[in-house]
């Protein structure tokens, strides 16, 4: 309730700006909409009950109670009625809207090469995913290698690239276990070697990040720069108590990198307590249902272990097309069944998701300010039962399937 | 092998003139004064009952003909009511060459040119002449990223040198499918190749700015020199342009933000079918040339049912430089005019589709000053129908290159 006071007041603040700015505001005309709902859940700043949402120039301009919050002249009005507007939701760990080529298998650390110079925005599966309310999505390179290349941030919907693009450079991608072991005469076919690799790789990037400036470029790990400036994180695919344990180990106390554990499921939760003193990022799926790891015969919510364990940095992800993107929601849902609350359950798929990506500044929850990627809904994203009906990013209607008029 | 002996032999002197052209051979060059039915000059509009003038290889002047004249010691040929068109300018063809456009070990091979090897004798150029075809860039294949560099050349003179107009024209880049490959390379997949294309790129830039930081005496000692690097410097300074073999719209979008936004080159995005259009809107903001073919009819990318020309599809989406290609051998280089007959077909106005084989591909490729239309000052590449380029059901009757009469149609074909 004090979080809807607070929510009131920087409406109210947010109304005078605009009345001031309103002189000068044509300059840049964008769609400009006002959106009254039921609900507004925010994520971050709590509920707002029969709110209205202003959207100006992409960005979200003010939220507050409908009966506080004037419309301006020359907003359109969206009337939803008594459904709830929710920030559309954010996948931390996916390998779709990109135009094939995951892994390029001869050397295991390819710290070069960017999944997002093969975006695909024909690609069906990232329409269906706006269609269930994914606005935001981290495409990464596979697991094929101990480092396939770095990921890109991407919306779900806009005519062009540059639109689309959130961030082009998302995540080191790192693969810590299985899929990379090999067969193949190089060295890192076993576990040891493969961190060998990892860690002279880490070493010649932290080196490279902290060279004089008139220092000789190296285009490879230009980019791994960006990791060790806390400019993007990493990503590691990991499993198991062993996993966990060696990823936290080498991404924290060696390199003291924004590292996310993803994965982590296969007795990885056993690992919760420190994760959880560590403050460490981690991402479950798409095994999201523990069934090997507890001796009881019982069946644990991977995600529910951490959140119990006081792992704040909790995301889920699809890794689709493994799940397909759809399931994003549901892997909220089914943590939710297994013992989550409903609040935290959201944030698994907004703001948490957002902050272990470092994009939290612009999106993962209704705040003045930031992306204006809006789901509209007869229920919460948690509940599968009713549909999407409308989705906004940047600002624009992007998935509309109300009835026409 | 004695076969070989002379011709490389020759090779070594013609590669020693390099671009040089004398002029004694235009001093020679005969006079002619053209009077036609109709004078399409493709850029400035067409003559009715036009007079052209010829010499020293180049056009002399064209206007009315009851408004030009004859100078003394011209030839007059007077074709009727025929029409007299610049000749067509193909920029993505690998005839010409003698053999072996791909040299698959490497997936960047910087130091090839396929221009070493172009074949005065090549049994193809013949049949290319006569469908009205002056110029060709033969460019390597797309079995690696980077094949190497194209060659443009004339489609007829009486020697190699006389041919060539310039034996370095452009950078051949490939960023989809061919060079996928299931090798132990390093860019076996589209990732890994973007990786080989952009360390590349890169490498080609900062060699540049080191010789120009060199000669603008920024720094005392010159670059170390790197001979497969030296070719990319034109491409670099943006005085040659790179054309880039790519499809769909994650292909064109990807390769417009390589080469135009991250590396400022200028650029044509070659193929470009399927759903290439479908990011047109950019690519006419990024002011990046589009090069259609061989296949110019998009049956699927639409999904309405109908079919497309994927020409149209980019012109309506704002891109100001559209050609067709025929990607010979893929299709018959003699059936360049047909690609554009095709966009005409399927809704472009014709002198736009003219465009396509004339003034678009001879700009895309920055020789625009020379080829393309006809103008004054223009080299002397002249077709000769009844009827337009665009209508297959005329012959070509005469063809001009470089002011000289290459081709005539013997009334028996």
């Amino acid at each position: 309730m004090t979080m809807t006071t607070r929510l009131r007041t920087l409406a109210m603040g947010m109304a005078v700006l605009s009345a001031a700015l309103w002189s000068s505001a044509g300059a840049r005309a964008g769609e400009r909409y006002a959106i009254r709902a039921g609900k507004i859940v925010t994520i971050t700043q709590g509920t707002v009950d029969h709110g209205v949402i202003l959207v100006r120039n992409g960005k979200i301009e003010a939220i507050g109670p409908a009966d506080q919050t004037p419309v301006p002249k020359g907003y359109a009005l969206v009337d939803v009625g008594d459904r709830w507007v929710m920030p559309g939701m954010v996948e931390v760990h996916a390998h779709i809207g990109i135009a094939g080529g995951l892994n390029d298998m001869v050397s295991q650390t390819n710290p070069g090469m960017r999944i997002g110079d093969v975006l695909d925005p024909e690609d069906q599966m990232v329409k269906d995913a706006l269609s269930v309310g994914i606005t935001t999505i981290h495409a990464i390179p596979g697991s094929g290698t101990n480092h396939a290349g770095f990921g890109v941030i991407y919306k779900t919907a806009g005519a062009t690239r540059r639109e689309r693009l959130l961030r082009p450079i998302g995540a080191m991608k790192i693969a810590q276990f299985a899929n990379p072991e090999r067969p193949a005469g190089d060295i890192g076919r076993s576990l040891m070697g493969m961190t060998w690799l990892l860690r002279d790789y880490l070493q010649r990037a932290r080196a490279y990040a902290q060279r004089p400036a008139s220092a000789e470029r190296d285009l490879a790990l230009e980019q791994a720069a960006l990791v060790f400036r806390g400019e993007a994180p990493v990503l590691i695919h990991t499993y198991q108590t062993w996993g966990m344990a060696m990823t936290m180990h080498m991404f924290q106390d060696e390199f003291n990198l924004p590292a996310i554990a993803s994965h982590s499921y296969d007795s990885g939760h056993r690992m919760a307590t420190d994760a959880a003193r560590r403050g460490f990022r981690v991402d479950v799926g798409p095994g999201i249902v523990d069934l090997y790891g507890a001796a009881d015969g019982r069946m644990y919510g991977v995600t529910a272990q951490y959140h119990r364990a006081g792992v704040d940095n909790l995301t889920v992800s699809t890794d689709s097309p493994v799940l397909p993107e759809s399931a994003l929601p549901d892997q909220a849902a089914v943590s939710a069944r297994f013992g989550v609350d409903d609040e935290t359950a959201l944030r698994l798929v907004t703001i948490n998701a957002a902050r272990a990506l470092l994009v939290d500044r612009r999106i993962g929850s209704l705040e003045p300010g930031k992306d204006a990627d809006l789901v509209v809904k007869r229920t919460s994203l948690l509940d599968p039962t009713t549909p999407v009906e409308i989705v906004f990013i940047n600002g624009k209607i992007a998935h509309d399937s109300r009835p026409k008029p | 092998m004695a076969r070989l002996a002379p011709a490389r032999a020759l090779l070594c002197v013609l590669a020693a003139a390099a671009f040089a052209r004398t002029g004694l051979a235009d001093e020679a060059s005969p006079r002619y004064a053209i009077r036609a039915g109709k004078v399409v000059t493709v850029t400035r509009g067409v003559i009715d009952h036009g007079l052209l003038l010829v010499s020293a290889g180049k056009i002399e002047a064209l206007g009315p003909a009851d408004k030009v004249a004859v100078p003394a010691g011209y030839e007059v040929i007077d074709v009727g009511d025929r029409w007299i068109m610049p000749g067509m300018v193909e920029i993505h063809s690998h005839c010409g060459v003698g053999w072996g456009i791909n040299d698959m070990v490497s997936q960047i091979n910087p130091g090839m040119r396929v221009g070493d090897d172009v074949d005065p004798d090549a049994p193809a150029i013949p049949a290319v002449l006569a469908a009205g075809v002056t110029t060709v860039q033969s460019v390597p294949g797309s079995g690696t990223n980077h094949g190497g560099y194209g060659v443009a050349f004339k489609t007829w003179g009486a020697t190699k040198q006389d041919r060539i107009i310039r034996r370095i024209s452009i950078m051949k880049m490939t960023q989809a499918y061919n060079p996928e490959r299931p090798g132990g390379d390093i860019g076996a997949s589209r990732m890994g190749m973007a990786w080989l294309i952009r360390q590349y790129l890169d490498s080609a830039r900062d060699y540049e700015r080191s010789w120009e930081a060199y000669e603008q005496g920024e720094r005392k000692t010159p670059p170390a020199t790197n001979l497969g690097l030296e070719f990319s410097r034109p491409v670099m300074r943006g005085e040659l342009p790179v054309l880039i073999h790519t499809y769909e719209s994650w292909g064109v979008g990807m390769t417009t933000h390589m080469f135009a936004d991250e590396y400022g080159l200028k650029g044509i995005a070659t193929h470009a079918e399927w759903t290439g259009h479908n990011v047109g809107e950019a690519v006419a903001r990024k002011h990046f040339a589009i090069n259609v073919g061989p296949g110019v009819v998009s049956f699927t990318a639409v999904g309405d049912g109908r079919v497309h020309s994927v020409v149209v599809e980019f012109v309506e989406r704002g891109v100001e430089n559209v050609s067709v290609n025929t990607d010979a051998f893929g299709f018959d280089q003699a059936y360049l005019a047909g690609q554009a007959a095709m966009a005409a077909r399927l809704g472009l106005d014709d002198q736009t589709a003219l465009k396509l084989v004339t003034i678009n591909p001879a700009s895309a490729i920055l020789l625009g000053d020379r080829l393309g239309s006809l103008e004054v000052g223009k080299d002397a590449d002249l077709v000769v129908k009844k009827s337009s380029l665009l209508d297959p059901s005329t012959p070509v009757e005469m063809v001009f290159v470089n002011g000289r009469l290459a081709y005539r149609r013997d009334a028996k074909h």
